[in-house]
């Protein structure tokens, strides 16, 4: 009968005509047979009869079926913390039946006046699918003890008791053998949620452990604008890139990193705004960009002094924000290259600096109390100045010695030998920046670039030579949130209520009076910056370079003199040795060089994934080292593989908890509790508070009172649960989002008049203000929900000086190691051949649909793509080498190799290949990129004895993941080196 | 008037008002969250896993299902084309993943966290396998990306082909639908698409393809993939309302224009051709010419891509001199509730036992 279909002609009006020429036609064609194969038992013939039995029903009835779809016994409130940034989305989440079926963006932003766009709907893919991973097969369900070795997956389920117990005794043990800093909690990153970083925090700082400083080892520190701002943290919020008439994208992706957000840049562009992507490879966001600039990876430096060459050259530049704001009318010794110092003018300060000012042919002290005055620098010339000790020097503005480096080396035809970019295309961006309001999106990168301080420092530059800080539409973003509720209910031994902030309070007012008595015309941000120093060595944060260079072998890979800056006259090493001796880095040298932890945590954390090397560092070198390895985590992470004991922690929407608030994106938004953990699984507020009960119950049962702290204080083991419950009053999430709640109304983040039961009724609030601590003088604006933020408003208008050497915005660091490298001023320099000698280079970043390697083993997410790790490499380089799209090649260099699939395309530049980020047990033998990237830090970074040249927790010290640009090989599976 | 199955072809596609979407492609990054916003609605279900109703891949490329264009269907002036079957594969499979192998059975690095086909082979192909790839050539290497979906056309060749009138438009909002009681899986409705929008479900032994999430729609809410869209490229309402965004993109400005418009089948999704990055001639000069090929497009949405561009060119023009531009504003959208035509109710219904709130 199906034969016979085919044979019946249409006739003319004929109705049914479409569907048997379809019918025909499709037949003719052989019915290709998909592999959803036919089911048996349905046969063509079938047709009519079907038809015939039919004809008075009405079937859509039937639509029920998918109605039934749509259907809830409950829509709770949720988020994923900061597992991104910004990743404060509030969504609905969707449970039937005692799970999670969905989520769905709640939408509920509003645009900060209506001439801007809205943020809705916040939130991308992964937080779209999240609700897969709780049920992923990669999640933790029970305690588990490891059975065979490290690495091995070989695992024994236990109870919770018998879990708690042996990390209890392992902890102890630490204690009676090596103090306190015997455990060490290595650097969790804020995905594990605000209320379970508190705990860790608050459970690490009771037992006087260590917490190694996570932002400095992923290089989300940036050095650059540490050095030229005396910060880091500042931002905007992206409703900016409306104020701005051009916008200059770096180190960014934002279709992968930022999909939220990513609107902002797409509307801004309808709206008039212009946008230049600076990036060695037409990446996914360059879609949405005017101009793609590829400068050659690693040379972003080249462009930006070009385009400051270009700016001065043709007198296009602000002198008057020159004058006012930057460091660059000060004078500089030519003899020695060190600012003149009125301690050898007048006796006076060592950090009191000059100008020349025209008007008088003297030099004047510049203000440092304030960046108002009422002189007109000199910004050329070169003066004679009498010493105190009768000598006479020459000076000349710092301007004058940087325009004659740019006109020497950076004009734009010299800048295009470095960057790979035609002079033409600087030329043509320099102007419009010189002359448009024009911001710069800074991206991750920079702080994985072995010289991404100089592309930093060139950056500003380029911003401050045209005026563009300080004002709506301008400045650069990085990062900047009021992490009050974090830092509050880590360290207060009692709740808000009770005065739990008053101790932190008076302590910051006495080390005021300490510093005014010193120094008169210091100021509240500097003072803000002292009590974080004060307190990251108080609570055991360290940087990360010392703990993996001591203890994890990484001076094998790091003192390899030919992959480090040539012109450094010594070792890294050296280096490190230099600084520790002179000083800089006191009580920061934790666990000491030759006692290894007994106890390393891992939460929120997979080192394997986001160390540079640390997948063959880490198990050759490390964990040998160490006694007990116990990780409190959600998901089966490569790292977590290598752990003695696996603690089970409950997830989002398993537990409560609230998201920070970035500039970036400016809300805050609950997590409710929406559904039971999964197996045996606990929130992370009780693990820790058991794990403190047993500490105590253990250390009673082997008759250990108490320990004593670095410093010499006495502890007792009975109290510390009491203390960690905030003297009894948090016990678990819930408690601890009302306390964090308390916090944030508390330091203004909140409105004075908001409360937790609003909170509950609204899922989210706007930011409302930048909290009391150090991050709010650094973004030196107030924060107005109903206007863009920008940062820095408080330096350009109200004139406060910025928290430098130099009290202004400073280009000219006359550091000895500084000046050694040639690096006083900012310069281009190449990446070192870190890797060893290969044709290649390899960038990396963040993947489209995982934050770090939260949702790698995500299913849902891993059919989104090739489900594997790719290499993107430049179609030509490909043909060249015979290799073909999809082939499994080998990458290679000093260090290690490991074999990867190839994605082929035009938009990666040539010697190129771009590898995202991939768990180690993705790869063949686990040897994942990762393992060949080194991290090597850059070694002057190390400098100290210089005001912005410090290290608090989060910012500064040589950040140990550069990995852009090391060197690499490919090639076929069968064939030698490229 | 409901759908009746003895009704003539003509009277099953017959509409009274239309329900269209509005794609922006220089708003869509590729980010694929309108794809998993209809996965976790609809096709998580036994036999569905490898439909993705709603799909993105990257352009230039193979498309989804693979080489869609390649597998004829729709009609030329008037006439229906033949069309092929997809296959499993072309559907971009559904990848099999092994956790517990890796995790949990002590092979340490000798077990390798990786995807198999459905058929427990290493895959060659998969959804969005070329993802990120595009055309051109280095320094001006290109790509856009497409998103994709039952396109509801008003002159459904799916519809056409069902030799048992299992498929639909509905009367109130042009939504088609195959009736699954109705359907028998013979699967000439996937040949007749030639958009390929169309899969088979192996457990049902049906078709089944997106439903435009009409149980939402009736509840005045935005189909999944348009209120999910972070990128804010999509959207919605009826074609015929004033108001809407649909209609005076489509209508009114003309700037919003169908996929493949020779297929015949007037499709009604439709979309704002993309802008790509200036190109650099031979020396590394910016030229001012954008790097996608204008053919390319023209080949995508016909030869009204050179009146939209050129319109859209000058109106942005108007907004870089600081004058102002309906168009551009209609494209932002400032506030997000616009896009959606009056679809605007919270997801939120029917509140369940617990309702909203803690538990």
């Amino acid at each position: 009968m199906a034969i016979n279909e085919t044979e019946v002609l249409p006739t003319p009006g004929d109705t049914g005509l479409s569907r048997r020429r379809f019918l025909a036609r499709s037949l003719q064609s052989g019915l290709a047979l998909a592999l959803c194969e036919l089911a048996p038992g349905v046969n063509l013939g079938f047709v009519g009869e079907v038809l015939a039995g039919t004809r008075q029903l009405d079937y859509a009835g039937w639509e029920d079926l998918y109605r039934r779809e749509w259907h809830w016994d409950r829509v709770t409130w949720g988020s994923h913390t900061n597992a991104c940034s910004p990743g404060t989305c509030l969504f609905h989440v969707y449970t039937r039946n005692g799970l999670v079926w969905r989520e769905e963006q709640a939408a509920r932003t509003r645009a900060s006046n209506p001439k801007y766009s809205d943020f809705n709907p916040l939130g991308c893919q992964k937080g779209c699918a999240f609700h897969t991973s709780l049920y992923s097969g990669e999640r933790v369900r029970y305690p588990l003890k490891r059975v065979g070795e490290r690495g091995e997956g070989r695992w024994q389920r236990i109870s919770w008791d018998e879990a708690l117990t042996a990390v209890a005794d392992a902890i102890l043990d630490g204690h009676q053998r090596g103090g306190t800093s015997s455990f060490v909690l290595d650097g969790p990153h804020v995905h594990a949620g605000n209320v379970a970083s508190a705990a860790v925090f608050r459970f690490t700082a009771l037992l006087n452990g260590i917490l190694t400083d996570h932002n400095v080892q992923i290089g989300d520190t940036f050095v650059g604008s540490l050095i030229t701002l005396g910060k880091m943290q500042v931002g905007y919020t992206p409703d900016n890139f409306f104020d701005a008439r051009l916008v200059i994208m770096t180190h960014s992706n934002w279709s992968y990193t930022a999909p939220a957000l990513y609107h902002f840049i797409t509307e801004a562009r309808y709206n008039g705004t212009e946008f230049v992507l600076l990036a060695p490879d037409a990446n996914p966001t360059t879609h949405a960009v005017d101009v793609h600039v590829p400068v050659r990876v690693g040379t972003d430096a080249a462009f930006w002094l070009a385009a400051c060459q270009v700016m001065i050259d043709e007198g296009i530049y602000d002198a008057g924000f020159v004058r006012e704001q930057t460091d660059l009318p000060l004078l500089v010794r030519t003899d020695t290259r060190r600012y003149l110092r009125a301690a050898e003018v007048d006796g006076g300060r060592e950090d009191q600096l000059y100008f020349f000012d025209t008007a008088t042919g003297h030099i004047a002290p510049a203000p440092r109390a304030t960046l108002r005055h009422g002189f007109t620098p000199a910004l050329e010339g070169e003066y004679e100045v009498t010493l105190a000790d009768g000598s006479r020097v020459t000076v000349t503005p710092v301007f004058a010695q940087l325009r004659r480096q740019l006109d020497a080396r950076y004009r734009p035809e010299q800048a295009q030998e470095l960057c790979g970019v035609h002079g033409s295309v600087i030329r043509e961006l320099a102007r419009k920046i010189a002359t448009r309001r024009t911001c710069a999106y800074t991206g991750f990168s920079s702080g994985k670039h072995y010289h991404g301080d100089l592309m930093e420092r060139s950056l500003l530059l380029a911003l401050a030579l045209s005026g563009n800080v300080g004002k709506p539409g301008t400045g650069i973003t990085i990062w900047s949130f009021p992490a009050d509720g974090i830092s509050m209910l880590a360290g207060m031994e009692k709740p808000v209520a009770r005065g739990g902030m008053t101790i932190g309070m008076d302590m910051a007012q006495a080390l005021a009076r300490d510093m005014l008595a010193r120094d008169p015309e210091t100021t509240e941000e500097l003072i803000s910056i002292e009590m974080m120093k004060l307190m990251t060595r108080q609570l055991g944060q360290v940087p990360s370079s010392f703990w993996m260079y001591y203890h994890a072998g990484y001076d094998r890979l790091w003192n390899r003199r030919e992959w480090q800056d040539p012109a450094m006259p010594r070792s890294f090493g050296d280096y490190l040795d230099d600084a520790v001796a002179k000083g800089w880095w006191d009580g920061l040298v934790l666990p000491e060089p030759g006692k290894p932890p007994e106890v390393v945590l891992y939460m929120g954390n997979n080192p394997l994934r986001r160390v540079r090397s640390a997948n063959v560092q880490y198990p050759q070198e490390l964990f040998p080292k160490i006694k007990t390895l116990f990780t409190v985590e959600t998901r089966m992470s490569s790292s977590a593989m290598y752990c003695d004991y696996v603690l089970p922690a409950a997830w989002y929407y398993e537990k409560e908890d609230m998201t920070l608030s970035m500039t970036a994106s400016p809300y805050i938004s609950l997590i409710q509790k929406a559904v039971e953990p999964v197996g045996e699984a606990k929130e992370e507020w009780q693990i820790f508070g058991l794990l403190l009960q047993k500490i105590a119950a253990r250390a009673a049962e082997r008759g250990l009172d108490g320990f004593t702290d670095r410093f010499g204080r006495p502890h007792d083991y009975a109290s510390l649960y009491q203390r960690f419950s905030l003297d009894g009053a948090v016990h678990n999430h819930g408690d601890a989002v009302r306390e964090m709640v308390a916090v944030k109304i508390a330091t203004g983040i909140f409105p004075r008049d908001y409360s937790y039961e609003r909170f509950r009724e609204e899922g989210t609030v706007p930011l409302h203000g930048m909290g009391v601590t150090f991050q709010r003088h650094a973004v030196a604006n107030e924060y107005d929900p109903d206007k863009p933020f920008y940062s820095l408003r408080w330096h350009t208008e109200e004139k406060v000086p910025y928290p430098t050497y130099a009290r202004r915005m400073q280009f000219y660091i006359d550091h000895e190691w500084f000046l050694e490298v040639g690096e006083e001023l900012p310069v281009h320099k190449d990446i070192p051949p870190i890797g060893g000698n290969y044709p290649f280079q390899i960038t990396s970043g963040h993947p489209r649909v995982s934050i770090n390697s939260v949702h790698l083993a995500n299913e849902q997410l891993a059919r989104l793509h090739r489900g594997q790790p790719v290499v993107f490499m430049n179609d030509g380089d490909a043909a060249r080498l015979g290799i073909a799209d999809s082939e499994t090649v080998r990458v290679f260099n000093d260090v290690g190799g490991f074999e990867i699939m190839t994605s082929l395309q035009a938009c990666v530049a040539p010697s190129q290949l771009i590898v995202y980020y991939w768990e180690p047990y993705q790869f063949k033998g686990w040897k994942n990129f990762d393992g060949l990237l080194v991290g090597l830090p850059k070694a002057i970074h190390f400098a100290g004895g210089y005001e912005q040249l410090r290290y608090f927790y989060m910012h500064g010290s040589p950040y140990a993941c550069v990995d852009r640009g090391v060197r690499v090989g490919i090639a076929k599976l069968d064939a030698g080196a490229a | 008037m409901g759908y009746k199955p003895d009704g003539t072809k003509q009277e099953l596609i017959a509409a009274q008002r239309q329900l269209a979407t509005v794609i922006d492609l220089n708003k869509c990054m590729g980010c694929q969250t309108c794809v998993v916003a209809c996965k976790n609605l609809w096709t998580q279900r036994e036999g569905t896993n490898h439909m993705r109703w709603m799909n993105v891949t990257t352009y230039p490329g193979h498309g989804y299902p693979r080489d869609y264009e390649q597998k004829g269907g729709g009609f030329r002036d008037g006439e229906p084309q033949p069309g092929t079957l997809t296959t499993l594969a072309d559907c971009g499979d559904h990848f099999q993943f092994n956790h517990d192998e890796v995790l949990n059975q002590g092979r340490g690095q000798q077990a390798q966290f990786q995807p198999r086909t459905a058929a427990g082979e290493h895959p060659d192909w998969g959804y969005n396998w070329d993802e990120d790839r595009g055309g051109g050539q280095w320094p001006n290497g290109y790509r856009f990306y497409l998103p994709r979906m039952c396109y509801h056309c008003s002159n459904p060749p799916c519809v056409q082909a069902c030799p048992n009138n299992a498929i639909y438009k509905r009367e109130a909002d042009g939504i088609v639908l195959i009736d699954q009681d109705r359907c028998r899986g013979h699967r000439h409705c996937v040949e007749a698409c030639p958009y390929k929008a169309i899969y088979f479900n192996p457990a049902t032994t049906t078709s089944e393809k997106c439903i435009l999430c009409f149980p939402r729609v009736e509840k005045n809410l935005a189909p999944a993939c348009n209120r999910q869209c972070p990128g804010r490229t999509r959207a919605f309402g009826y074609l015929d309302d004033p108001d809407s965004q649909v209609h005076k993109l489509v209508r009114t400005w003309r700037v919003a224009l169908p996929l493949h418009p020779e297929y015949g089948t007037e499709p009604n999704v439709y979309y704002i051709p993309p802008w790509s990055p200036f190109a650099y001639d031979d020396e590394g000069r910016l030229t001012g010419e954008m790097r996608i090929p204008v053919e390319l497009l023209e080949g995508l949405f016909g030869p009204a891509v050179h009146e939209s561009l050129a319109l859209l060119a000058r109106e942005r023009a108007k907004k870089v001199n600081g004058e102002p531009s309906e168009l551009m504003d209609l494209l932002i959208s400032r506030v997000w509730e616009d896009r959606f035509g009056g679809f605007t109710a919270a997801p939120l219904e029917p509140h369940g036992a617990g309702g909203k709130g803690a538990p």
